[in-house]
């Protein structure tokens, strides 16, 4: 995982309908440490998290904020791009992503599972990972 | 570097605006995913995404807390 920097923090762009303004944003490297620490404390996660720069200049390049899926394969190639978070991240077929409305007509994209299921298969089974450091 | 970086995102406008504008600049299929290394935030070393280069494939997850 890239840690970026948040989407809507208790001051910034606050929601308190999701339950997830919870903190701050990060105003130093320390902070944003602190916050990664706490989402994979919360939400159990077993990959590795790094953190992006404060000035965050990963999230732009991968134009990946607020939240974004991709898949590298083992030649550094692109074979993946989720689209953009919330509508876009979709990482199971069985939990669509956020909708704006019932009505929205967003490209939801292909939900990452299915993507890697046929990607796999075409790999003979290689394992893929997260970074490891 | 955009008007956006190294500031927290304020309001429903500034969101929208920050993914507007970047919408097009992202990574397409095909192409070299563009490198970085960046720290850990447990502080046990740092990742570089070409150290993965004739290993294995990457799936990134970007995202945060809130």
């Amino acid at each position: 995982m890239v840690y970026v920097r948040e989407a809507h923090s208790t001051d910034g762009w606050r929601m308190d309908d999701s339950g997830w303004s919870i903190i701050a944003d990060a105003q130093n490297t320390e902070e944003r440490n602190a916050a990664a620490g706490q989402t994979c404390s919360m939400l159990q996660l077993p990959f590795p998290i790094v953190v992006d720069s404060m000035d965050d200049l990963v999230a732009q390049r991968w134009s990946a904020w607020p939240e974004r899926l991709f898949v590298v394969d083992a030649d550094g190639r692109v074979v993946y791009v989720g689209g953009e978070g919330p509508w876009g991240f979709w990482p199971r077929q069985q939990t669509p992503p956020h909708r704006w409305n019932e009505d929205d007509e967003i490209d939801h994209g292909q939900p990452l599972d299915t993507f890697l299921e046929s990607f796999l298969e075409l790999q003979h089974g290689s394992p893929v990972d997260g970074p490891s450091g | 570097m955009d008007r956006f970086a190294g500031r927290t995102v304020v309001n429903m406008a500034d969101g929208y605006a920050l993914v507007e504008e970047r919408r097009h600049n992202h990574p397409v299929v095909g192409e070299l995913g563009p490198d970085f290394e960046l720290k850990r935030f447990d502080g046990i070393g740092s990742v570089r995404l070409s150290s993965y280069r004739g290993r294995k494939p990457v799936v990134l997850v970007f995202g945060s807390l809130t």
